[in-house]
C-alpha cells in the first residue's frame, strides 16, 4: 500500500498499522494512544504516560504538612481543591482532629464549586472529541466563569487556592458572596437545562456516543473503574456517601448512576452530577452554622499510616500517607483517578469491536486528565 | 469483621502476621509473602473486588520494602489494605494481576519507581520514566537513598 | 493591431465581461474574501467569541488577505518520501474544477457563460465527482497514515453521497423536461421545486453536505481523530490553493442547490433590469444556503463514517426512490404547473 518509509509505520502482517495519536496531535492531551489498526477496525490500543511526571510524591517527602498542600494542589489543575482535601483529611486523621462545622461547610461549597468547574471543562472536550467544532467546549468554558470568579472572590486565585489546611480552611466568607453565588447557581441552572436540550439530547452526539465504549459491571469493577465512569456502569460508589467529610454527611443528595455502561451515559453522569452539586452549594449556603473557621495545629504529625480518600470530580482520588512523627511525611502514595480510568480503553477492543474514529469519543468519556495519571 | 479474622487465621495461620482495624471500614493485613497470592484469592472470594491501588513504602533502617494494595468490597463498603514485606536487596514478589486486573498498572509504577520486581506480571515496562532511564547511574526514584541534589539547582 | 484588439473587445465584450468579473475571477475571489470572513465571523458570534477584528479595522474583513500573504510566504515543504511531483501539481489542480463549475450556472436568463448546449446539468455533475477522487489522491501522494485513513474515508463518503443526489436530481429534470439548467430555472416561474421535491430536497441536502466537506458529514478533513485528514501534509501556498478550492467547491454545489430547488433568479423585478434582478435574487439565495449551512455547522457533530455509508444506502436512496414515485405522478396529474 504506497511507499514504504523509514518513519515508525510499523507494519504488520494482515496489513495493520500502528498509529500514534501522538502527543501533538488535536485530541491526545499531554499523552500518546498508540491504535493498532487497518484503517477502520481497532485491534489494538495502548496508553502511554508519563509526560508530564513532576514527582510528586518525592517533592512530599520533602515539604512540612503544610507546605505540601502546594504542589499537591497542582498535580491536578482542574479540581485543585479535591487533592488538598484528601491530603488534609489524612493530616487530620492522623493528628486525630476534626475541622470546626461552618469550615467543613465552607470547604463543602469549595469542592462543589471545583467539580462544576472541572466537570463544564470535561465536558466541552467530550463535545469535542465528537468533531463538534468547539461551539459547545467555547460555551462551557464561557459558563465556568461566574464559578471562577466566586473562587476569586472567595480566595484570591481562580484555579489553585490553597485554602483548604489542617485544621479548617484560611478565611471565612466575604461579604456579598452568598447573594453572588446564588445568581451564579440561578445562571447555570438555565445553561444546564440549555446544554441537556441543545447537546445531550441531540440526535448526532447520540449517534456517536451510544452503545459505544459499553463496559460492564462486573468489568468496570474488576478492572478498578473510578468516579463517573464507574458510575455509569450502575455501581452506586460515591466516597462522599461512602465515607463522607465535609459537610456530606449533613446535606441531603442522592448519587447518580446510569445503566447503559456507555459514551453517552459517562456524559450524562457528569451532566446530573452538575445539577446534585448546585443543589448541594445552595444547601450549604443555606444552613451554615456560626463560628471559627481555622484550628491551630501542631508542626508534628504523630506516627502511624492512613489511608484517607475524597470524591474528586474524575472520580476517588486516595492518599496512603506514612507518618513517622517529624514534622514532614515519610511516604505519601497518590492514587489517582484517572491513572485508573486512562487504561481502561486499552481493555476495550478486546471485549467489543471498536472503530478508529470511537476512539475520542471514548477516551474523553473517561475523563482522562494526563495531568491527574502522571502526578 | 471478627469472622473474616477468624477465617484468615483458621485457613493460613501464621502467614497472617497482623490484622488490625483500625477504623469503621478499614482492614489493614500484614502477610508474609509466599502465601500472598493465596490470600489474595481468599479475599477475593469473600467479596473484595475492586482493586483501588498498589505501592510500596521504602522502610531502609529495617531494610524492608512494604508492598501494598488497597482493595474495596462492593457489596461490604469496606477497604482493605493487604501489606506485604520483602528484602531490600533481593525485592521480588508474586503479582497480583491475576486476581485482580486494575493492579496491572500500579505494580509497574511500583517497579518503575523502587526496582521492585513482580513475578508473572505480563508487562514491567517504563510508564512514567523516560524510555532511556539508566537505573545504574540514576538509581530508583522514590527508593529513601535516591538524592535529589543532581536535579536541584544552587542558588 | 491595436484596433483589431478593441473590435474584438466590443465584440464579445460580454463573454469577456463574464470571464473576468462576473461569474469569473473577480466574482471568485470577491466570494472568496466574503465566505471566510463571513463564516469566521458568523461562527464567532455564535461561540460567545469575536472573529477576526484586527486587520481592516472593526470588522476584520482584510484577514483573509493577510491571512493569504502569510501562507504564500511561508515555506515550501514536499516531504521526503511523498509522490512529489503529484504532491506538488494536486492542489493547483484542484482549485481549477469547481471554478469550471461555476461558470456554467444561468444566474440571470441570458447571463450564462457556457450552457453545454443544454447539458449544463449533467456537466455539471460529472465534473464534480472528480472533486473527491482527486481529495483522495492528495491522501494517497502524502504517504503518511493519517492521509491514508482520510483518503479511504473519502471514497467511503463519495459512494455514500453521489448516488443519492444523482438520483434526486431525477426528479428535478423530470419535472422540468430537459437538463438544460436554464429551463429547469424558468420551470420554476410559478412555484420553487423545493415544495413538490421535499423529500428529493432532503436527500440532496444531505449529499450536498457530503460533496462540500461540511459538518455533519466532513470525513476527509477529520480533524479530531486524523490531525487534518487529507491535507496534513500541506503547508504554505499549497494549503492556500487547498483552502480555496474548498470554498469555490461551496460556491458551486450551493448555486446548483439555488438553481435546482429555490428557484434560481427568479424573483420580481425590483432593479427595472431582468438582468439584474436574476443576479441580484441568485446571490440573496445563495447567501441565505450559507446562513443555513453554517448554522447546522455549529450545532453538529460528524457522523462516523460507516454510519454514513449506512444512511446513504438504506435511507436516502430508498427515500429518492419514493420521491420519482410522487414526482412521475405530479408530472402526470399536473403538468401545466411546471411553466416554462
Amino acid at each position: 500500500m504506497g511507499i514504504m518509509t523509514i518513519e515508525e509505520v510499523k507494519e504488520l502482517e494482515g496489513g495493520l498499522m500502528r498509529v500514534r495519536i501522538g502527543p501533538q496531535h488535536p485530541i491526545s492531551g499531554q499523552g500518546t494512544i498508540v491504535v493498532t489498526t487497518d484503517g477502520e477496525i481497532v485491534y489494538d490500543v495502548e496508553v502511554d504516560i508519563g509526560y508530564s511526571h513532576r514527582g510528586i510524591e518525592k517533592i512530599l517527602e520533602n515539604r512540612r504538612w503544610l507546605q505540601g498542600i502546594i504542589p499537591m494542589e497542582r498535580m491536578v489543575m482542574l479540581d485543585t481543591s479535591h487533592v488538598a482535601m484528601a491530603y488534609v483529611r489524612a493530616i487530620e486523621e492522623l493528628l486525630g482532629i476534626e475541622a470546626p462545622p461552618r469550615a467543613q461547610y465552607i470547604r463543602t461549597i469549595v469542592l462543589e464549586m471545583n467539580r462544576i468547574i472541572s466537570h463544564t471543562y470535561a465536558l466541552g472536550l467530550l463535545a469535542e472529541s465528537t468533531a463538534w467544532n468547539p461551539a459547545v467546549f467555547l460555551w462551557t468554558t464561557a459558563d465556568r466563569e461566574p464559578f471562577l470568579d466566586l473562587m476569586e472572590m472567595l480566595t484570591g486565585a481562580r484555579w489553585s487556592y490553597s485554602f483548604i489546611v489542617p485544621g479548617g480552611v484560611r478565611a471565612d466568607l466575604p461579604h456579598g458572596f452568598r447573594e453572588k453565588a446564588k445568581e451564579a447557581i440561578k445562571f447555570f441552572r438555565d445553561r444546564l437545562d440549555t446544554y441537556m436540550d441543545a447537546w445531550i439530547d441531540n440526535f448526532l452526539f447520540e449517534i456517536r456516543t451510544r452503545k459505544v465504549g459499553v463496559i460492564p459491571r462486573d468489568k468496570a469493577i474488576e478492572w478498578g473503574a473510578a468516579g463517573p465512569s464507574l458510575r455509569a456502569s450502575g455501581v452506586a460508589y460515591d466516597t462522599r456517601k461512602n465515607e463522607p467529610y465535609a459537610a456530606y454527611e449533613e446535606l441531603d443528595f442522592k448519587i447518580v448512576t446510569e445503566k447503559d455502561c456507555d459514551s453517552y451515559a459517562r456524559g450524562a453522569v457528569r451532566v446530573k452530577e452538575m445539577y446534585v452539586s448546585l443543589d448541594i452549594i445552595e444547601q450549604a449556603l443555606d444552613n451554615m452554622p456560626e463560628g471559627p473557621v481555622k484550628k491551630t495545629v501542631p508542626q508534628n504529625v504523630p506516627r502511624g499510616e492512613v489511608y484517607a480518600r475524597v470524591e474528586s470530580a474524575r472520580g476517588e482520588l486516595g492518599v496512603y500517607v506514612v507518618s513517622d512523627g517529624r514534622d514532614k511525611p515519610y511516604r505519601v502514595k497518590i492514587s489517582a483517578p484517572s491513572f485508573r480510568n486512562i487504561f481502561l480503553i486499552e481493555m476495550l477492543p478486546k471485549i467489543e469491536e471498536i472503530r478508529f474514529a470511537d476512539i475520542p469519543p471514548i477516551f474523553y468519556s473517561l475523563d482522562p486528565w494526563f495531568l491527574d495519571a502522571d502526578r | 469483621m471478627v469472622s473474616l479474622e477468624e477465617k484468615l487465621k483458621s485457613e493460613f495461620g501464621d502467614a497472617i502476621l497482623e490484622f488490625k482495624i483500625p477504623k469503621d471500614n478499614r482492614i489493614v493485613v500484614k502477610v508474609s509473602p509466599d502465601r500472598i497470592v493465596d490470600v489474595a484469592y481468599y479475599l477475593k472470594n469473600e467479596g473484595f473486588d475492586m482493586p483501588i491501588s498498589a505501592g510500596a513504602v521504602d522502610y531502609m533502617k529495617n531494610n524492608v520494602f512494604e508492598v501494598f494494595w488497597i482493595i474495596w468490597s462492593s457489596d461490604k463498603n469496606i477497604v482493605l489494605i493487604l501489606k506485604t514485606d520483602i528484602s531490600r536487596e533481593n525485592p521480588t514478589i508474586q503479582s497480583l494481576v491475576e486476581v485482580w486486573r486494575g493492579v496491572q498498572k500500579f505494580e509497574r509504577e511500583t517497579w518503575e519507581m523502587f526496582g521492585i520486581d513482580f513475578k508473572g506480571h505480563p508487562k514491567l515496562k517504563r510508564l512514567l520514566l523516560p524510555e532511556d532511564w539508566d537505573y545504574e547511574k540514576e538509581g530508583y526514584p522514590l527508593r529513601k537513598d535516591f538524592s535529589l541534589k543532581p536535579y536541584t539547582v544552587e542558588k | 493591431m491595436i484596433e483589431s484588439i478593441l473590435k474584438f473587445v466590443e465584440a464579445n465584450f460580454k463573454t469577456l465581461f463574464m470571464i473576468t468579473v462576473f461569474p469569473g475571477l473577480a466574482f471568485i475571489f470577491g466570494f472568496l474574501i466574503f465566505a471566510v470572513w463571513f463564516e469566521r465571523k458568523y461562527l464567532a458570534r455564535l461561540m460567545v467569541r469575536m472573529g477576526p477584528v484586527h486587520c481592516g479595522k472593526v470588522l476584520g474583513w482584510l484577514q483573509l488577505i493577510a491571512d493569504a500573504i502569510k501562507l504564500i510566504t511561508k515555506e515550501f515543504i514536499v516531504p521526503r518520501f511523498s509522490l512529489r511531483l503529484l504532491f506538488f501539481l494536486l492542489p493547483i489542480i484542484l482549485p481549477v474544477i469547481p471554478a469550471i463549475l461555476v461558470v456554467l450556472i444561468p444566474y440571470a436568463k441570458d447571463y450564462i457563460l457556457y450552457d453545454a448546449g443544454g447539458n449544463g446539468l449533467i456537466l455539471f455533475l460529472a465534473l464534480a465527482t472528480i472533486y473527491p477522487v482527486l481529495s483522495m489522491l492528495i491522501g494517497w501522494v502524502s504517504n503518511n497514515k493519517f492521509t491514508i485513513i482520510g483518503a479511504l474515508r473519502t471514497i467511503y463518503m463519495d459512494v455514500a453521497a453521489e448516488i443519492p443526489i444523482v438520483l434526486s436530481v431525477l426528479g428535478v429534470v423530470i419535472l422540468a423536461g430537459t437538463y438544460d439548467l436554464v429551463s429547469i430555472v424558468e420551470a420554476q416561474r410559478k412555484i420553487w421545486f423545493i415544495i413538490p421535491q421535499i423529500l428529493g430536497f432532503i436527500v440532496f441536502l444531505i449529499g450536498y453536505l457530503g460533496m462540500t466537506e461540511r459538518i455533519p458529514m466532513d470525513f476527509p478533513v477529520a480533524e479530531v481523530e486524523l490531525v487534518f485528514g487529507v491535507k496534513t501534509e500541506y503547508t504554505g501556498p499549497l494549503y492556500l490553493l487547498m483552502m480555496e478550492a474548498d470554498y469555490i467547491n461551496w460556491l458551486a454545489w450551493s448555486l446548483l442547490l439555488v438553481v435546482l430547488y429555490l428557484g434560481g433568479y427568479n424573483g420580481p423585478n425590483i432593479f427595472g433590469n431582468e438582468t439584474i434582478s436574476g443576479i441580484f435574487w441568485t446571490l440573496i439565495k445563495l447567501f441565505i444556503v450559507m446562513v443555513v449551512i453554517l448554522t447546522v455547522k455549529i450545532s453538529y457533530a460528524r457522523l462516523r463514517v460507516d454510519q454514513a455509508v449506512r444512511l446513504g444506502w438504506r435511507v436516502l436512496i430508498p427515500l429518492s426512490f419514493i420521491n420519482l414515485v410522487i414526482t412521475i405522478l405530479l408530472k402526470y396529474y399536473f403538468p401545466g404547473l411546471w411553466g416554462g
